[in-house]
């Protein structure tokens, strides 16, 4: 867990790397070369053993990652939650509310589910590839009234 | 060796021989109260002389002869100077024993237990044969003979052996030329079973079993020919055994052995040893133990239900009597019950090889087949056939699904052997990696097989999905067998959940930035990072850790299942070379 808690209100959260913890301020990351030039979330320190590091996050693991798998498919579940973490800081960061977050994980995750009860009925072939279909679609900007809140099975079938 | 006894009580008391002395020739009666005609109507005979008045004294044999005269008597004659003669019992002899003192130049009373060994029979002869016929030794004749080997060829008509074919040379009712048949329809005498037969010295013989021989009516001692009969022996150099048959192969392409049958089946019906009761039923391929077959045998007789007792085919038989088969070609249980086939179903191992149209050598193969077939715990229920993996959450086995990783990936495969409905957490037998599959798939040829979407399913089209998840888990084997499968999974392409990769990263430039700026041309480059294996999962994180750098800020971005792009900007001015050198740690995979 590199991103252990995030404080949306205090605006902050706490990074964990080995032995490594620092809260960090959402401006630190913010006013970064790497968000600012990149949009990435990165975090230089030192490791336990004094080489210079740097963890960059990948904003698209939790979208990549619920088209196949749910927690239980994960090695472990903090993984899942890892993404989920990592994909709510990248989106606080962009200025979304926790409440629209919220909103985008529940209704793909819903999504997800209702196409893995689909494949069970014999309905459909594949969830995995039907999902990727509607990540992509609420992520395209230039459907902009697709979005991870709305996108349904309408969307894909 | 059969022995027929001639007691003393069947015997006429006070026996009277004229015993000559020294040289000459005596004589006496014996009536004897049981039939005797078996006995030829002269034969020589021997005394066994007690001369000390006691049986536990000293003793000699003397030489006689006796005649048969018809009337339930025996009359003897006696030699006093053959009686130095050694032991035999020639010609279907007659032993008596008795038990008297000071035998020589008196008037004895000789109280008998005349026993009859062997003896001689009338017989009707189908063919012309010599008295005698010389031994072969390695199918060589020998320079010493014995009675011509005969053998009753059918209708009571009797012919001389002879081990080229089945019908001459491995049978039960035999017999030895007493004298010699002047063809077919002639009433000739010969010996039966039992006799002890008087012969030319053949000491080069001794110790061995004397056979029906490839030479007509010869014995042979040494090479049994393919179809033979064990009929004697040298008790010593002069002394033949007529046992007649002891040991033949007149079933010489069988093995038998009793079995106890489960159920109804036919001559020629495949069977097995079912495990749970020990009885015999018929094989079909459908199943693991009717197919496998561990213990098979093949009915030589029919049974009309269970519990009943009959002969069956061991292995090594050459059973004879089916029709159609293809020699040479390996046959296997069928799916039709008992039947066999050169098909080899979901079950099998071979049960032998054709020799012929009607003839089959039961030799059955290893009971594995190139199959490990173990029970594995189900987690849900399936169809025989069907792909599955085993979870590491509860170490169960599910249908494979290349939709999730873990599935598609099958890290620890099976392929179900039967459909199961016993629901999660039930034994259920499976094929493990190695096993060579018949009957369930027919795949392209050469096409790798992998997980498809459906769950259990496999695909052959070709058209690996690297957006999804799979694994070659084998190949159709070749032509040999419609359904074979290879069951050998091939590397992972995909690296499983929970896995992480670390690699070497670098990146960096010259930049060619007046000094007074600190971006320019050429002060920035992306470097790929390529995993190694593809992920699982898209990991949450990268993190990069310094083995050497200059003049630069990186950051990695862009980060997928597949790879990731390492951004090394110019961090100065002027210019100067800037670089990084490190390395990569994924985390969340």
């Amino acid at each position: 867990m590199l991103i252990k808690e995030i404080h949306p209100k205090k605006k902050e959260f706490i990074f964990q790397n080995g032995t490594y913890e620092k809260l960090i301020p959402f401006a630190e990351i913010l006013e970064s070369a790497a968000w600012k030039e990149s949009g990435v979330i990165s975090v230089p320190f030192e490791n336990d053993l004094g080489q210079q590091c740097v963890t960059c996050f990948a904003k698209n693991a939790f979208t990549d990652n619920i088209a196949h798998h749910l927690a239980e498919h994960r090695a472990k579940p903090e993984d899942y939650e890892q993404d989920i973490l990592v994909y709510t800081l990248y989106r606080l960061l962009e200025g979304e509310t926790e409440k629209s977050i919220k909103d985008e994980i529940e209704n793909i995750v819903q999504l997800r589910i209702t196409l893995a009860e689909k494949k069970a009925e014999g309905e459909i072939d594949s969830f995995a590839l039907l999902m990727k279909k509607a990540v992509n679609l609420a992520l395209d900007e230039s459907k902009p009234e697709i979005t991870l809140k709305n996108v349904s099975l309408e969307h894909i079938l | 060796m059969s022995v027929t006894l001639y007691p003393a009580s069947n015997f006429q008391d006070n026996l009277t021989l004229n015993m000559p002395g020294g040289t000459g020739t005596g004589t006496g009666t014996w009536t004897v109260n049981q039939d005797i005609s078996g006995l030829p109507a002269t034969f020589p005979f021997k005394l066994l002389v007690y001369t000390s008045g006691s049986e536990n004294g000293t003793h000699e044999i003397v030489q006689v002869s006796a005649k048969n005269n018809g009337t339930k008597q025996l009359t003897i004659s006696v030699r006093a100077d053959e009686s130095t003669t050694a032991i035999d019992h020639p010609n279907g002899s007659v032993l008596a024993q008795v038990p008297t003192a000071e035998l020589e130049n008196n008037q004895n009373q000789a109280i008998a237990d005349l026993q009859l060994s062997g003896g001689t029979a009338l017989i009707t002869a189908a063919e012309a044969w010599s008295a005698t016929t010389p031994v072969t030794n390695a199918g060589v004749n020998q320079a010493y003979s014995l009675p011509t080997l005969l053998y009753e060829s059918g209708s009571g008509q009797w012919s001389r052996m002879s081990g080229a074919t089945a019908a001459s040379g491995a049978r039960f009712r035999v017999a030895m030329a007493y004298e010699a048949s002047s063809g077919s329809g002639a009433s000739v005498r010969v010996y039966i079973p039992g006799s002890v037969i008087t012969v030319a010295s053949m000491s080069a013989e001794l110790s061995r079993n004397f056979s029906s021989s490839g030479t007509t009516g010869a014995c042979e001692t040494t090479v049994r020919p393919p179809y033979y009969t064990f009929i004697g022996f040298l008790a010593n150099a002069t002394t033949f055994v007529f046992t007649g048959p002891v040991l033949n192969n007149t079933d010489y392409k069988g093995i038998f052995t009793p079995v106890t049958s489960g159920e109804a089946f036919s001559v020629r019906d495949l069977l097995y040893i079912k495990a749970s009761d020990g009885r015999a039923y018929r094989t079909t391929a459908d199943g693991a133990e009717t197919g496998l077959c561990y213990t098979p045998v093949f009915a030589a007789q029919a049974a009309t239900g269970a519990a009943q007792v009959v002969s069956a085919y061991t292995p090594g038989a050459y059973i004879s009597g089916f029709s159609g088969l293809t020699v040479g070609a390996p046959y296997y249980p069928s799916s039709t019950l008992g039947a066999i086939t050169t098909t080899r179903g979901i079950f099998g191992r071979v049960i032998g090889y054709a020799t012929s149209a009607t003839e089959l050598l039961f030799a059955p193969g290893k009971d594995s087949e190139n199959t490990d077939i173990q029970f594995v715990k189900a987690g849900e229920n399936w169809t025989g056939g069907d792909l599955l993996y085993q979870k590491r959450s509860d170490g169960r086995y599910y249908k494979a699904d290349r939709d999730t990783a873990e599935s598609g990936i099958l890290q620890n495969p099976a392929i179900a052997v039967t459909t199961h409905t016993g629901g999660a957490g039930s034994n259920q037998s499976a094929f493990l990696p190695g096993s060579i599959i018949f009957g369930y798939f027919n795949f392209s040829v050469g096409w790798p097989i992998y997980p498809a979407s459906v769950a259990g399913a496999y695909s052959d089209d070709g058209s690996l999905n690297l957006d999804l998840f799979y694994r070659v888990v084998g190949f159709r084997y070749n032509d040999f067998g419609a359904l074979c499968f290879q069951f050998f999974p091939q590397e992972m392409q995909f690296l499983p959940p929970g896995i992480q990769e670390k690699g070497y990263v670098s990146g960096g430039g010259l930049s060619d930035t007046p000094a007074s700026s600190g971006n320019g041309i050429g002060s920035l480059c992306h470097t790929p990072i390529q995993f190694r294996k593809i992920m699982s999962n898209t990991p949450a994180s990268l993190t990069i850790t310094t083995i050497a750098s200059s003049n630069c800020v990186v950051t990695v971005q862009d980060i997928s299942r597949f790879g990731a792009a390492l951004r090394v900007n110019k961090n100065g001015s002027g210019n100067v070379e800037y670089y990084y050198h490190g390395t990569y740690q994924t985390v969340g995979n």
